[in-house]
């Protein structure tokens, strides 16, 4: 049995992988650091099947895609320079307007600040690899500091965590999933939404223990 | 976005192995200083740019709270706005923070070209974009062809010269194409050939006690809108407010007058606001002149005796009665343009009444039709009769703006480029049927539509690379469809924009372009109100992403480029002549050379000198301050003879201004001109005017006259004629794509918000069997869109209205109805309206009735 401090370890991994699924593609160096491997491996060994699943039809995909293929799906649903398919910003999804910077990206700035980081790219702060390398980071540290056994700070950082995941992060993720796969027929990121969304049901399910 | 390190995609706990919490991976975040809680607690501040969401080019500032901008006012320091701006100054909000704005530079992966066919860009890098513009320009070098590039310039600031004349003339091509044309040259026409301004002009409206509005809508567009706004009310009160349009404005519904023309009749109705003035004897006698012997001679239809009347300020009063107004009674006007004699009758007494203090307010309706030219001088001539020049109440020309100007080129240019940028344009500007003539010199000015022909044809070469910006000329040109066809035919275009549009669907690299008014260091100059102005635009928040400024960081990046390519001209000219004027250091990067150029040309106004205006004293003030005011212009600065002046330059006679040095009503500064062009083509001036599609033949030619509207489509097969109006929510076409467009599109008159109406009378709605709300199909002569039908009874049986700005079939999720199927949102007017020019200006034509369409239910 993993102990709380190994599971919370998985949990960050899974965090970072999902994220790095949200950056411009790199097909060999996705292989080479076996990146879909590692996700159908993280997700297994945390019970999450159903991302597990998803994440197993990525490895397959990624091996019959081209580089540019998976290039230009992922530019024409993330980055444009039309219509974005699936805007990968928070913001779009939790504002009126759908416009960006707006009262949501504010809250996700704050909370980026107050645990200590500040933005290291040029990206609107709520893009989508941005929160997840953010959720990445609070797992992280809450690891640590339980591994340290300061259970006041790892605390801290698991509210964090749930105040970023119900408030900020978990409420667009069904819509954005949603757009990648009315948007697309690719297998990479079609079933790259499947696992996001079900990895992020399973962690709000944490943060949200049903009673 | 990339992966900065492979250790991301490391996992922190390998498989089997026993947790040891390590230190994180971050790839997108560092560890930071700042003081936790900041965010959402700290005070906002307010910062000055300007706006340049339509060309009033207001000074104004943004609040900017946690760097993000919240807010918009004017700049509490404009003689211009009085610290208020239009709708358009809040909606850029919407612009800036847009989601499908180019992030990054892209390239184009399917060679394959057209509408509806997926360019499949991806990500690149800077360099990658760069090394490869700077590979397909030297290769034109290379080959001996430098003319075959071609730069399209859209909106544009005053730092327009660097990558307008400096990349293009060192490079060696005649080829910069400004958007001008499609803007009002045809406006500028009617003053040049009257008072010798090729210009736009001010307007003393809090003077005025007569403002007649002409083909234009002042509280929407036409250079002075948040002062319009402001005044309109004021104006209503203490001046009488008369509005010439086809249809019912934001103007014109306030107005005490409203003149509801059949389009393109304009000439006829000014000539009969003429006639009433003259005939009964109410023109302004301190400018025009008068009888010698006191009696009033001209009487309807009679020759009137040129040596019986002395002028004072203007020339050719008589001659232009003999040849043109004589005729033109209110009643013959009232059978022309629809629009009741005694109307015009009590407009033109209304005006004599306040005359002076009358300004005509003339805008591009008035102007920017096929045969507009005459009608522009026709409608600018009532300014010259009430003697509303230059004087109290009227219109004014600017204060001057003390800049300085872009040094010269010419030791940077090889003989190559010497040579080649001489060569004949792809505007095919100053040819037979183009004598384009701004500032009186035949091909003096753009005839940007047809660049398109220039393209097609190959006429006189064919263009290999192209590089645009903000601007999207195969949405925004009538006949927007021969450009998407000329587009399919360039091998390689850069397109240097915030939004893709219509024509980055055939770009081949896009680069993304930083905001005006929020992320561009640049400045500005307008008028309004007797004071000119000059405004910067600043960087007030940081932008998302990695936007250039086009004018400045692109010849820049081109020139580092270059060099590399053996070729420093180009960033050699930018380093050496715009060297901080503080410190006279040489830029070394795309920044630092922006914020010397600005303050190159900027700094009379802040470095001590005496210029006038606002007393600013220093760079960092003028940053804090935003901008500078001009003294207030003076009046009467060109009566006693001074529309024109003659000047010698290297032993060259030019005139500048009028050829008489008076304001002409009959123009001898358009008889040269025409007389010009016509020698160089060997012909006469008739034989110019025939091929120019106008009637007019002898004395005709060089006097403001009628000339009957020009359509396409006989009103047999295409009923209504079309009027094409702007919308007060359009920033310079690019507003489509936010919410709040569609949400306020209401405060347009007639129209609906979330909808692309075409405004119809319920007259002609009955006829067709039409309800309000219908689905439409709209064809012209050359093309068909679809929209929906409003039944109002703002336009007259007959017409039929709709704003320009919506129907993009490529642009963001809310602009586009559906991008991969190339679906547009609403219909757009440049479908409907055929390619055309009025050619003696160069002017794109959209105005006065020029196209005929039929309705149909859908």
């Amino acid at each position: 049995m993993p102990t709380v401090v190994e599971k919370k370890l998985r949990q960050s991994d899974c965090f970072k992988l999902l994220a790095a699924c949200f950056y411009e593609p790199d097909r060999e160096m996705f292989l080479q650091e076996r990146l879909c491997d590692n996700l159908v491996s993280l997700f297994s060994s945390c019970g999450y099947v159903p991302a597990a699943e998803a994440a197993r039809t990525m490895l397959v995909a990624l091996s019959e895609l081209s580089d540019d293929e998976l290039k230009v799906e992922y530019a024409r649903l993330f980055v444009g320079p039309f219509e974005l398919v699936a805007p990968p910003y928070g913001s779009v999804y939790l504002e009126e307007k759908k416009r960006l910077m707006g009262d949501s990206t504010v809250a996700v700035q704050k909370m980026y600040q107050e645990a200590g980081l500040s933005l290291d790219v040029k990206e609107a702060p709520d893009h989508i690899a941005l929160e997840l390398e953010f959720m990445h980071y609070l797992c992280l540290a809450e690891s640590e500091a339980g591994a340290k056994r300061q259970r006041k700070e790892a605390q801290r950082l698991n509210k964090m965590q749930t105040e970023f995941m119900t408030r900020l992060l978990g409420p667009w993720i069904p819509p954005f999933c949603e757009n990648i796969r009315q948007g697309t027929d690719n297998g990479f990121y079609l079933n790259l939404a499947d696992c996001l969304e079900g990895f992020i049901q399973e962690i709000i399910l944490l943060h949200h223990p049903v009673s | 976005m990339k992966i900065k390190r492979r250790d991301f995609l490391k996992l922190s706990v390998a498989a089997g192995a026993a947790a040891t919490v390590g230190k994180p991976t971050l790839n997108a975040f560092a560890a930071t200083t700042k003081k936790a809680g900041s965010i959402g607690e700290l005070p906002g501040e307010w910062k000055a740019s300007t706006c340049q969401g339509c060309t009033t080019w207001c000074p104004v500032e943004v609040f900017v709270q946690d760097g993000r901008a919240v807010k918009v006012r004017g700049n509490p320091h404009s003689k211009q706005n009085d610290g208020y701006v239009c709708p358009r100054g809040h909606m850029s909000l919407q612009q800036v923070y847009d989601p499908d704005r180019v992030k990054m530079p892209m390239k184009r992966t399917n060679p394959k070209k057209g509408r509806g066919i997926d360019p499949k860009f991806v990500p690149v890098s800077w360099d990658e974009a760069f090394s490869t513009i700077a590979d397909k320009m030297m290769e034109l070098r290379k080959a001996g062809e430098p003319e075959k590039y071609l730069l399209m310039r859209g909106r544009y600031t005053y730092m327009r010269d660097l990558i307008y004349d400096g990349v293009t003339k060192i490079f060696g091509s005649p080829n910069n194409i400004s958007h001008s044309a499609i803007c009002a040259e045809a406006e500028n026409f009617g003053a040049m050939f009257t008072e010798g301004m090729w210009g736009y002009r001010d307007y003393d409206i809090s003077n005025s006690k007569y403002l007649l509005v002409w083909g234009c809508d002042p509280v929407s567009s036409n250079r002075m809108i948040p002062a319009a706004i402001s005044r309109l009310g004021d104006v209503l009160d203490n001046a009488t407010v008369a509005v010439v349009d086809p249809k019912l404005n934001n103007t014109a519904a306030k107005a005490q007058e409203w003149l509801p023309l059949l389009p393109g009749t304009d000439g006829a109705v000014a000539l009969a606001i003429a006639h009433v003035l003259l005939t009964e004897g109410l023109w302004y006698k301190e400018f025009v002149g008068d009888f010698k012997d006191g009696e009033n001679l001209f009487k309807a239809g009679a020759i009137v005796d040129e040596t019986a009347f002395a002028e004072k300020e203007s020339h050719g009063v008589v001659k232009w009665w003999n040849i043109a107004v004589k005729d033109m009674t209110p009643a013959k006007a009232a059978e022309i343009s629809q629009v009741p004699a005694d109307q015009i009758i009590r407009v033109a007494r209304g005006m004599a009444k306040a005359a002076p203090n009358v300004a005509v307010w003339m805008g591009p309706g008035a102007a920017m039709q096929v045969r507009g030219a005459y009608s522009a001088m026709a409608v600018n001539a009532l300014n010259g009769l009430v003697g509303g020049v230059d004087n109290v109440g009227g219109t004014l020309p600017s204060n001057k703006v003390p800049v300085k100007k872009m040094p010269s080129l010419s030791a940077y240019q090889d003989e190559l480029a010497k040579k080649h940028s001489k060569l004949k344009k792809i505007d095919q500007r100053g040819s037979k049927a183009f004598p384009a003539l701004k500032e009186g010199k035949p091909g003096g000015g753009v005839v940007t539509n047809n660049t398109a022909t220039g393209i097609l044809d190959a006429d006189p070469y064919d263009i290999k690379v192209v590089v645009g910006y903000m601007n999207n000329f195969a949405f925004s040109c009538s006949g927007a469809e021969r450009w998407e066809k000329a587009m399919e035919k360039i091998p390689f275009f850069v397109h240097i924009t915030t939004n893709a549009a219509e024509m980055t669907q055939y770009a081949d690299i896009v680069l993304p372009g930083a905001i005006s008014k929020y992320e561009k260091l640049c400045w500005v100059k307008q008028k309004q109100n007797r004071y000119a102005q000059c405004t910067l635009l600043q960087p007030v928040v940081e932008p998302m992403w990695e936007a250039i400024n086009d004018e400045t960081e692109f010849p820049w990046m081109l020139g580092e480029k270059f060099a590399e390519r053996g070729f420093p001209n180009l960033i050699d000219f930018l380093k050496k002549e715009f060297k901080d004027p503080e410190t006279g250091k040489e830029a070394t990067n795309s920044k630092e050379f922006t914020e010397y150029a600005v303050k190159y040309y900027t700094q009379d106004m802040w470095n001590g000198k005496d210029v006038g205006g606002d007393k600013i004293n220093g760079w960092a003030e003028f940053k804090k301050r935003g901008m500078w005011n001009s003294d207030p212009q003076p009046y009467k600065t060109r009566w006693g003879g001074k529309f024109g002046k003659d000047e010698e330059k290297d032993g060259k006679k030019t005139t500048k201004g009028t050829v008489s040095h008076k304001f002409e009503f009959y123009s001898e500064t358009l008889k040269k001109a025409l007389g010009k062009h016509a020698e160089k083509h060997k012909t006469t001036v008739d034989d110019i005017l025939a091929t120019c599609n106008y009637t007019a033949k002898g004395e005709l030619a060089f006097v403001p006259h009628y000339e009957p509207p020009f359509r396409y489509g006989s009103v047999q097969e295409y009923p209504f004629t079309f009027i094409d109006y702007k919308s007060r929510l359009n920033r310079e076409g690019r507003s489509q794509n936010s919410p709040w467009y569609y949400e306020f599109k209401h405060c347009d008159p007639g129209d609906v918000g979330h909808q692309d109406s075409l405004q119809i009378n319920p007259v002609d709605a009955g006829k067709l069997g039409l309800k309000d709300g219908d689905a439409i199909r709209v064809t012209s002569v050359v093309g068909s869109i679809e929209c929906t039908a409003h039944l109002w009874e703002g336009v007259r049986p007959g017409t039929v209205a709709k704003a320009f700005g919506q129907g993009h079939w490529a642009y963001g999720r809310t602009a586009s109805k559906d991008y991969a199927k190339a679906v547009p949102r609403g219909g757009n007017n440049n479908t409907l309206m055929p390619f055309d020019t009025e050619r003696l200006s160069g002017g794109n034509v959209r105005n006065g009735g020029f196209t005929g369409v039929k309705i149909e239910r859908v």
